[in-house]
């Protein structure tokens, strides 16, 4: 039985050894006998009838073979009026292979991986790390000279926005995804602060204006039975930790530096690591001893999702007294709604007054790319630049005209009103592919109007938020292939400590003892040269801009 | 198992000339395999290829075969990561753990219900403790979200009811793996008994009725019938268990992970997931996978050595 | 042969007793959170989230079950799972056993090269890559013997099955049967499978569990929406109704959405499982014991 035992495992390490050797020798790659299909015969080697500008596009009609992710309740993008009033007017016919955009992400990968590829990816959804690694190794091609030959509206757009052209090129100096944009500047600040006044007034509290005032009427909120039921069920403030809109980075300005999900702001062009500063060391202390240490605060903080943390502000009984969120109906639905209030920012202990001002904000690089194997790159460029024409960019992301918009006598699209019982989001779905396109701040102002919610919540922002809103903010800069990989390698684990010490501080406390020891294990896991690779990218970006 | 003739000394029975007759005498057997030996060849062993990924820095457009040979570097990325050792531990405690108060429990159940007698109660019972199997992880995790919450959850209004205070379940290091634990066996151990139950049901009746005859009441039917004829099954479940301590599920980690309990809860596959949200994480996801497997194969050989020196049951 | 059965000891009754109070314990443990999510597919998230529902259904609603039911990808989706779940499960379970039989035999020559070859496997695989291009020269994209083929006949199970035919099928009854004449191939089928009903139930119940609730392999190797499982359907409803922050614009239909998705969540639980649920039973007979009486008479 021993010898048994030995000759198998030698036969099958054997055996793997040889399929291994044997794989080898088959060796022609799937990528090489593909190319050779894809690329050559098909939909016509010549270039039939190409017209170099106007309309339509080519004479006699020619396919493309497009993949593109598609939204729960939208069609198929063949079905869609805006593409078929497009088809019409260029003569090029799109066959959409349209994936449902819950799956899209595997999908894509595993396409890009097999070496099956499409001739153009539409809302390509290409992260930045994509963009360059297939630029880089042809995967993707390089679009600028075919911008310059045969992209008009594009290039118009660059030239009015060179912050806009800076986004889109790689650090290599080439382009290789079209950009999609809506410059509306709604995400500025994300962290909105909101307070019952119905409690305020039932209690006969002030509307507090500085911190300590607030934490006043948080004791008030716990304590004094505010919705007058008799049981201590009120939940003076309720978060999400490190949520996108509902942490309490904001607050942190009323300590003279506000923090975010990033823990980075930028000040006078020097990027800054907000959570080993001073600034935030006292607003954990504040937070842990004036509201942790006192039960102001819900515990659940920590650990809810969005849908568990939204019911609490529906309760039977009214139980909410403050929050953050993005807006207020969401939380406490419409009836309560003007119980509530938003809260400009806090003045701290030392007189500070400050609120964050969001990260990013620029275009999506990386919604439409040209793979190697299109045959027709220079109709594929000119299909696409019909939409970033600025009329037919607004359509694209909110709706065709006679839809959605009609324009009005000064030649501005203003939306028309919606059909029976049908929510703006879903029809938006239905009708608008949203894949490309940039509508500009200007834009707003001449081609499209904004939708009654976003203007509201605009002017939200300058009323509470922009007067004390810091100036700089990290914009969303296009690293180096090098420069990603050193960031993936030391950030994710760098921020969940952070992130988990944060909370421990908050809950625990024992700011104090600990905090030499945390903010030299940060340093440890690499944070000089994650702020230095920080830095040297916004300074780049800063140069390319002059 | 033996004839009752020796034939060891006649002429043509040499070990070679058995093993020729035994071939040719069972070639259906053979055939009986071969399908399956020509699905695995097709469908296993040759895309086996790919294992160099780990070895390489895969990128889509140069292929498996393009990509470049980068030999051990995604291993020691994964080596010399900040919290390697602390990811390790959690894995295997949390494995281990699972293992030992989740492997007995189906055995239990299943030796229980065989000695039930009503028909009805016992397929009621089978049925409910069956069902969790398919309650899918995100519905399990949120209702332990529900359950334990400490504002409105159930277990603190009765822990609040008995004077206590509420316990933050879903946030606490300290009972992140018992919950784990206990909610995979309530998942779980309807479903894996089933395997024993059909175990029992092929221990041969007889030997029932001759112990009731001798005397024995359940318990001694239960300990001298029921368990030595599922011995087999049990050893071999649990040597394939022990070769699999690494496979630890990345889902139900993920969704009960929270920044109060990182520290616990921060295992491979949450670590693989976390390395690779920027991108497509082909090589460094199967480098670890690789590194997974290794383990599992010396562990799964070791097991299987000392369960055949122990016992008489092995894989091999 | 039930007379001996009737008859109790003292130390059966206190048995009986035990046996009974712990599994009725169990069974309302693992019951209640059951019948929660029962009660819950129809209640109102926000009911749920504060607590408010622990034994009946509060703020009562179809919703969910109507955006579920409303996808017409449901109803294809079950019949995509059955043909799924019937063709596989054949398939695999007759390979299983095929390939079972003859590792379960101590005088099967290369048997521990067969076990090897197939462990082999357990721990070292290509990945999904190679083997999703392979299924891709195969021409098996978006058909059914990508789900069906590739997994076809299972290590684990191909072990469990050899263990039980261990166990139950001595080898004295093989050596009688082959000194009256019989072939292997008529032992097999006329002997041996009789004789594991129970471990044939078993993998049918596994292999069709296993279809029915897999989705991973549909949403790689299927194109189609009309060629995807129910699970598959069942997940893109629970996901497309997330919501992450790109949508914020979109705020009206942010809670809507959110409100759908809990609701969905506990519904989708229902409908995908009932199926299962109902044919237990019927597969539970015959791994009960009770089967073999009668069978063995060396």
């Amino acid at each position: 039985m021993q010898k048994g035992k030995v000759w198998p495992i030698v036969m099958s390490v054997m055996l793997a050894g040889a399929l291994v050797l044997a794989g080898c020798t088959k060796g022609s790659e799937n990528n090489g006998s593909e190319q050779g299909q894809n690329g050559g015969t098909g939909s016509g080697t010549q270039v039939v009838n190409f017209n170099k500008d106007g309309l339509p596009i080519v004479d006699e009609k020619v396919t493309l073979h497009i993949v593109a992710p598609k939204a729960a309740l939208a069609p198929d993008f063949g079905e869609m009026e805006i593409f078929k009033r497009l088809e019409n007017d260029t003569n090029v016919h799109i066959e959409w292979e349209n994936i449902p955009d819950t799956d899209y992400g595997e999908k894509k990968n595993l396409l890009l991986a097999s070496g099956n590829l499409p001739d153009a990816f539409y809302n390509a959804g290409f992260s930045d790390y994509e963009l360059v690694t297939y630029g880089w190794d042809g995967t993707i091609i390089a679009l600028e000279d075919l911008i310059d030959e045969y992209a008009p509206n594009l290039k118009k757009l660059m030239e009015e926005r060179p912050d806009l052209k800076a986004a889109i090129t790689a650090p290599d100096g080439h382009i290789y995804g079209l950009p999609t944009w809506e410059e509306n500047e709604l995400g500025t600040n994300p962290f909105f602060h909101v307070i019952n006044t119905k409690w305020l007034e039932a209690l006969d509290l002030k509307f507090p204006e500085t911190l300590d005032e607030y934490t006043e009427v948080l004791m008030a909120f716990k304590n004094n039975d505010p919705n007058g039921n008799g049981i201590a069920d009120e939940i003076p403030l309720s978060f999400m930790h490190m949520g996108w809109c509902m942490d309490i980075g904001g607050l942190f300005g009323a300590f003279g530096m506000p923090d975010n999900l990033d823990h980075r702001i930028v000040r006078d062009g020097k990027v800054i690591f907000t959570a080993v500063q001073p600034e935030y060391r006292e607003a954990l202390t504040y937070f842990h001893e004036k509201w942790f240490k006192q039960g102001l605060v819900d515990l659940e903080s920590f650990t809810q999702e969005a849908p568990q943390y939204l019911a609490k502000g529906k309760t039977p009984e009214v139980t909410l007294g403050s929050f953050i969120w993005w807006e207020i109906e969401e939380v406490v639905g419409v009836d309560r709604a003007q119980d509530y209030a938003l809260v400009p920012p806090l003045i701290g202990p030392n007189g500070h007054r400050t609120i964050g001002r969001g990260n990013g904000g620029g275009p999506g690089r990386g919604t439409f790319v040209i793979t190697k194997d299109n045959p027709h790159p220079e109709i594929t460029m000119r299909w696409i630049d019909q939409q970033y024409e600025p009329y037919m960019a607004a359509q694209i992301h909110w709706g065709p005209i006679g839809i959605i918009y009609e324009k009005d006598e000064n030649g501005k699209l203003v939306n028309l009103p919606l059909p029976e019982g049908v929510s703006m989001g879903e029809y938006r779905q239905k009708v608008a592919p949203n894949g490309a396109g940039v509508i500009t701040k200007e834009h707003f102002q001449t081609i499209v109007d904004m939708e009654p919610r976003a203007k509201q919540r605009k002017i939200d922002l300058e009323t509470y938020y922009e007067p004390y809103m810091e100036p700089e903010n990290y914009p969303t800069i296009f690293f180096e292939i090098e420069e990603l990989e050193r960031i993936n390698r030391i950030e994710p684990e760098l921020m969940k400590y952070v992130n988990s010490e944060r909370a421990r501080f908050l809950l625990e406390g024992n700011i104090d003892k600990n905090w030499d020891r945390y903010v030299q294990t940060v340093y440890d896991m690499g944070l000089q040269e994650l702020m230095d690779i920080y830095q040297t990218a916004l300074d780049r970006y800063y140069a390319s801009m002059e | 198992m033996e004839s009752a003739v020796d034939n060891t000394s006649l002429p043509g029975n040499t070990r070679s000339g058995r093993t020729w007759r035994n071939i040719r005498r069972n070639y259906e057997l053979y055939l009986f395999i071969l399908p399956v030996v020509v699905i695995y060849l097709v469908f296993k062993y040759y895309p086996m290829y790919g294992v160099q990924i780990a070895f390489k820095n895969f990128t889509a457009s140069m292929g498996i075969w393009g990509s470049e040979w980068v030999g051990f570097e995604h291993f020691q990325r994964f080596f010399d990561s900040y919290n390697f050792w602390s990811i390790m531990e959690n894995t295997l405690l949390l494995s281990v753990l699972s293992l030992v108060f989740g492997f007995p429990m189906p055995i239990i159940v299943a030796l229980m219900l065989n000695m039930v007698m009503r028909e009805r109660f016992k397929r009621f019972v089978q049925t409910v403790i069956y069902a969790p199997h398919f309650i899918s992880m995100v519905v399990l995790v949120g209702m332990m979200h529900v359950f334990l919450s400490p504002n409105s959850g159930i277990v603190n209004h009765i822990i609040t009811f008995f004077g206590g205070e509420p316990i933050m379940f879903m946030a606490s290091d300290a009972w992140f793996r018992p919950l784990y634990i206990l909610s995979g066996i309530w998942q779980e151990t309807g479903f894996s008994a089933i395997v024993y139950l059909a175990a029992l049901a092929g221990v041969n009746p007889e030997l029932h009725e001759a112990a009731i005859m001798d005397g024995a009441n359940k318990w001694k039917r239960i300990f001298h019938v029921d368990i030595p004829g599922i011995m087999p099954t049990i050893i071999i479940l649990l040597v394939l268990a022990l070769g699999n301590i690494m496979s630890v599920g990345f889902e139900k980690a993920f969704l009960m992970q929270s920044d109060l309990n990182y520290s616990v809860s921060n295992i491979i596959p949450t670590y693989v997931y976390e390395q690779g949200i920027q991108r497509a994480q082909y090589s460094f996801s199967a480098a670890v996978g690789l590194f997974n497997s290794v383990i599992n194969v010396i562990l799964l050989v070791t097991v299987n050595y000392i369960a055949r020196k122990l016992t008489e049951n092995s894989l091999w | 042969m039930s007379g001996f059965m009737k008859r109790k000891s003292k130390g059966d009754i206190l048995f009986d007793c035990l046996n009974y109070t712990f599994l009725s314990i169990g069974t309302l443990f693992v019951l209640y959170p059951l019948y929660f999510v029962l009660v819950a597919s129809i209640s109102d998230p926000n009911m749920i989230y504060s607590g408010h529902v622990w034994l009946w259904p509060q703020g009562v609603t179809l919703d969910g079950y109507a955006r579920i039911f409303n996808d017409k990808m449901i109803w294809t989706g079950y019949m995509n799972s059955i043909l799924y779940a019937v063709v596989g499960t054949s398939i695999s379970v007759t390979l299983t056993l095929l390939a079972a039989y003859p590792l379960a035999r101590k005088d099967f020559v290369g048997r521990s090269i067969f076990m090897w070859f197939f462990m082999f496997t357990m721990f070292f695989n290509g990945g999904l890559i190679p083997t999703y291009m392979l299924v891709k020269d195969l021409g098996m994209i978006n058909t059914i013997w990508a789900l069906v083929l590739p997994g076809a006949a299972g290590v684990f199970n191909i072990i469990i099955v050899r263990t039980f035919f261990q166990s139950t099928i001595p080898d004295e009854m093989r050596e009688a049967a082959f000194i009256d004449g019989c072939t292997n191939t008529r032992f097999f089928l006329y002997i041996v499978l009789p004789l594991s009903k129970p471990i044939i139930a078993v993998m049918a119940l596994f292999h069709i569990v296993g279809f029915w609730n897999g989705f991973f392999d549909a949403l790689i190797y299927l194109n189609h929406e009309s060629k995807y499982p129910l699970q598959l359907v069942l997940r893109n409803i629970l996901v497309q109704n997330q919501v992450n922050s790109s949508m914020m614009i979109d705020v009206e239909s942010y809670a809507a959405k959110l409100r759908v998705t809990e609701l969905i969540k506990y519904g989708v639980i229902i409908v995908a499982s009932l199926p299962l649920l109902i044919i237990y039973p019927f597969l539970q007979r015959y791994f009960v014991k009770g089967v073999m009486i009668g069978s063995i008479k060396g």
